[in-house]
């Protein structure tokens, strides 16, 4: 176990390094340089642009600044914003936890209501309740989150008044205002993910349920609830734990879109507007940050699956 | 009286009950495919039978609902909203199709000669699987972040955010099947790679590269929304479906209407191809079925 | 009329199926694949039934446990297990009944066990739902015991295993176990037990069917294609084709003197020493198994049997009995019966 785990974080590491390097090529492959942006609409001459492309360094050879750039990101040093008064690193901090409250709360959502209606579709096949998952589960992938988000808002914020339509509170200044600001979005967010694992959890069950030993299981004349939870789901689940690693990475890419239409400070807004305002060091550290969390666990869902089959630990 | 012993079945005569009955079969595809059909008509039609015109401002006719001069209503410029959704249909579907045949095309041949050539494999799979290690549209965002909103970027971005996926199940495919007997046969008989690759190995793998292509192309309408939203698409004046979403969050209030209308045809495109995927997934396995058997 | 459990009949057969018929639902359409069947094992017998792949035979075993695929139905007939009808039994007795007084031992013994747990645990949770008297401990030694029994050595440490650290001889021998362990088996159903087997581990996998049989006195139903597995174990046999049966006879008798053309086809093309070793090649039976789908007037071996005659294809033989406990689907099975016995006498 333990030797499968550091081979897992062994080959992590070109992983990362390839990343890395791709942020930099396409955060660098600039048709419109950044201090412009940053001068916005002043007058500006050649010599001001170059006096502060010197100061940032964009005037050097791109190999040179890719030698310069490497160690310093990996030690957490992002360098200064060039929209924002503090480090980048700061921000990030700041951001972070509304992202992750975010996708974590919208994964727990997906879990807790997507795996019972898959094994539920699974095990009533063809009856009216897997044709309404499937209905459901279809329109809900279809629908843009964003749109949906909007939709919320209009409903039950706007209408009803029963939830607060954008911003977000830390969880310091109060349990319920931090939670109703979570509501929708994640509501918003997690809609399509249970339209995925409801049809992962089906399809997997639907496959499990086909086999020689739950056929024997229950030829065993074991009760009809022993052969689908012992037999059928923990094989099952083995699959599934994938799935939830996959549908992680999908909430934090989600979580860059829904940030902007609930007005949440976290990492997605922020990447958003450093993308449109070219703001390279914000833009390369946000990615960085949100990459590296979905490397990380995907790290820990393929031992957790190592965890749960050990056939694979010899991989 | 079994005198078609032999098991050769008469030739299916294809008349409209034969048809018919197909549908009637394969109901998701059927019912996908028409409503594609019926969005890409009125993209072309609407604009030959009816005056289109997405641009003209007029702020004398701003914010109006809908009404019979304009169908939809017009928006805060005073542009008339069901001429921006044709004209944004047209943008939309053409990304997705060049977003996607551009994954077709790259994707199946670097899947195969990754699936085929173990140095192609070594650099393409690391490549692809570290393209595929950023969550979700973030990477389109940093393309279009490093070249600029436009339509051909969002293109690049989207082909790019996808291309990944069917590399690996094409690979896959070809690793599945590289062993196979009927390869073997082949390869006795003198074929080259090119040729058990294209002739052998291909045929069988079709039917999955078709779901996730078609599944792919309604992602990419879902990414191009997105991102359009952002403010990282087509620019304006463009009238991009995200866009009309993104222009309409001011007026909530005041003119849902310019909400409504292109989340609902965002929807309704997505939910064709997706059942285009789906209905091409139940005929490959019919075993997946939920209805219908 | 709903007993609730062992009043054993000792008269009468253990297991009494007549006129079962089930069909798959099919683009609906009904497509049968078991044709009015009827078939009574005795106590203590060993029946054997045998046919090709598609005859309909593990179908057939399978509405006995009860456990058809949801696709599958039941159109007519009964099926009677120590006098209750197995058919229209409610679910959970039924579900009582298997792995308790009816039991299966499975064709595959690679896929037959859950990977995921330990064999002990599979053995004992069959204790567990059917003698739920027995204390933990108890489960555990009896789960060793009945390792023992069917010759696992070692069996303390193998209840800790995994089923992938086992061989598929010793698979199947976890999964007679698993059948037999309650201890109150009446009726044990061996669907090709030992196809998925090597031919030596074969042989020994039947010689522990035939012991364990007569320790502990119970009736076998055993399914299978190989006419040689059928003459080493059974006293009975009963031939399937195409859903219907063909011919009932005792071994012996059987293998001797086979009346139904069918029969004597899959007889003449078993391999033999001595005898045969001057015919130039092995004789098989031409043409191949109709499809269920095809619905026919005649007789269903009618295409491919060398002694039809034109009645053949158009009504469809009954099954007639053939003195001495036999039966035979056949219109010509008497005259065929004189030829073989004046061509035994010749040759």
């Amino acid at each position: 176990m333990l030797s499968y785990t550091l081979r897992r974080i062994v080959v992590f590491v070109p992983t990362l390094f390839i990343t890395l390097t791709l942020i930099f090529v396409l955060t660098r492959m600039l048709p419109g340089s950044p201090v412009a942006s940053l001068l916005g609409t002043q007058l500006v001459n050649a010599e001001m642009l170059d006096d502060v492309s010197r100061q940032l360094g964009l005037d050097r050879p791109i190999l040179a600044q890719y030698v310069e750039w490497l160690p310093r990101i990996l030690t957490g040093d992002f360098g200064q914003s060039l929209f924002f008064s503090k480090p980048v690193a700061e921000v990030l901090f700041e951001r972070f936890p509304v992202t992750l409250s975010l996708t974590v709360f919208a994964l727990i959502v997906t879990i807790v209501v997507g795996i019972p209606l898959g094994i539920l579709s699974a095990v009533k096949r063809g009856s009216f309740l897997d044709y309404l998952g499937n209905i459901v589960s279809s329109f809900g992938m279809a629908l843009p989150p964003f749109w949906l988000g909007f939709v919320l808002i209009l409903v039950f914020a706007v209408d009803l008044k029963w939830l607060p339509s954008s911003g977000y509170r830390p969880i310091e200044m109060g349990f319920w205002p931090w939670l109703s600001r979570l509501i929708l979005p994640t509501i918003a967010l997690s809609l399509s993910q249970i339209g995925l694992i409801v049809r992962m959890t089906r399809s997997t069950m639907l496959e499990v349920l086909d086999t020689e030993y739950v056929g024997m299981a229950r030829a065993k004349g074991m009760p009809e609830w022993i052969v689908i939870v012992r037999h059928a789901l923990r094989n099952a689940m083995v699959q599934i734990i994938t799935a939830i690693g996959l549908l992680f990475a999908l909430g934090l890419g989600g979580s860059v879109i829904i940030e902007q239409v609930f007005a949440l400070p976290g990492l997605g807004e922020l990447i958003t507007t450093a993308a449109i305002r070219r703001d390279y060091a914000t833009l390369e550290a946000g990615i960085f940050y949100l990459t590296l969390t979905a490397l990380v666990v995907n790290l820990l869902v393929d031992v957790a699956y190592a965890y749960f089959n050990p056939r694979v630990r010899l991989a | 009286m079994n005198t078609e012993e032999s098991g050769i079945a008469p030739a299916p005569h294809l008349s409209e009950r034969h048809w018919l009955r197909w549908a009637g079969k394969n109901v998701m595809l059927t019912v996908g495919l028409l409503m594609l059909i019926v969005l890409i008509l009125l993209t072309v039609l609407i604009p030959i039978f009816v005056h289109i015109d997405a641009f003209s401002i007029s702020a004398a006719t701003k914010l109006q609902p809908p009404s019979l001069g304009h169908l939809l209503g017009t928006d805060e410029l005073g542009r008339d909203q069901m001429s921006r959704l044709v004209v944004g249909a047209s943008i939309s579907l053409r990304i997705a199709f060049a977003a996607t045949a551009l994954t077709a095309i790259f994707g199946i041949s670097l899947g195969m000669m990754s699936g085929q050539y173990p140095v192609a494999d070594i650099v393409i799979s690391q490549i692809s699987d570290s393209l595929l290690i950023f969550p979700g549209v973030v990477l389109a965002i940093m393309i279009l972040a490093a070249l600029g909103p436009s339509e051909l970027n969002v293109v690049i971005a989207v082909f790019v955010l996808y291309v990944p996926r069917v590399i690996r199940t094409v690979r896959a495919a070809v690793i599945e099947y590289r062993g196979a007997d009927f390869v073997m046969a082949a390869r006795s008989l003198g074929a080259s790679d090119l040729r058990v690759l294209s002739l052998h190995i291909f045929p069988r793998a079709i039917g999955p590269i078709m779901v996730q292509l078609s599944l792919g192309f309604s992602s990419a309408i879902l990414v191009e929304a997105g991102l359009s939203f952002l403010g990282l698409g087509a620019p304006p004046p463009a009238p991009t479906w995200g866009g009309m979403i993104s222009g309409a969050r001011e007026y909530i209030r005041s003119a849902p209407w310019l909400m409504i209308a292109p989340g609902a045809i965002i929807t309704y495109a997505v939910i064709s191809l997706n059942l285009i995927g789906d209905g091409l997934r139940d005929m490959l396995d019919p075993r997946s079925r939920s209805i219908g058997q | 009329m709903m007993r609730e459990d062992t009043l054993k009949q000792e008269t009468g057969p253990v297991l009494d199926a007549r006129g079962v018929t089930i069909a798959f639902r099919r683009h609906a359409r009904h497509v049968r694949v078991v044709r009015n069947v009827d078939l009574a094992i005795e106590h203590g017998e060993i029946v054997g039934l045998v046919g090709e792949s598609g005859s309909g035979k593990s179908i057939f075993a399978r509405a006995i446990l009860g456990t058809l695929p949801f696709q599958a139905k039941v159109l007519e007939g009964k099926i009677s297990f120590d006098g209750q009808d197995l058919l229209r039994m409610p679910r959970q007795q039924l579900q009582r009944l298997r792995g308790d007084r009816i039991a299966l031992v499975p064709q595959e013994p690679m896929t037959s066990l859950n990977p995921s747990l330990r064999i002990g645990r599979q053995l004992t949770e069959v204790l567990e739902v059917h003698r739920p008297e027995l204390q933990s401990a108890a489960r555990v030694n009896r789960a060793i015991e009945m390792l023992d029994l069917v010759g696992i050595k070692f069996p303390r440490e193998r209840l800790a295993q995994y089923p992938h650290q086992l061989s598929g001889g010793l698979r199947q021998r976890v999964a007679i176990a698993m059948g037999l362990i309650c201890g109150r088996v009446e009726l044990l159903i061996a669907d090709e037990p030992t196809t998925a087997l090597d031919v030596t581990i074969q042989a020994q996998i039947l010689d522990l069917f035939v012991r364990l049989q007569s320790m502990q006195k119970m009736s076998v139903l055993l399914i299978t294609h190989d006419l040689g597995v059928i003459a080493q174990t059974v006293q009975r046999v009963a031939v399937m084709y195409a859903g219907e049966i063909f011919e009932k006879a005792g071994v012996q008798d059987l293998f001797a003197a086979p009346l139904h053309p069918y029969t004597r086809g899959l007889l003449d093309s078993l391999p033999r020493a001595g005898g045969a070793a001057h015919k130039s090649h092995l004789p098989s039976i031409a043409g191949a198994v109709p499809s269920p789908t095809e619905t026919q007037q005649g007789c269903s071996f009618a295409d491919r049997c060398s002694f039809r005659v034109e009645i053949c294809r158009q009504q469809a033989p009954e099954l007639e009995p053939a003195g001495k406990g036999r039966f035979v689907r056949c219109f010509r099975w008497k005259e065929l019966a004189e030829r073989l016995v004046r061509w035994n006498a010749v040759s």
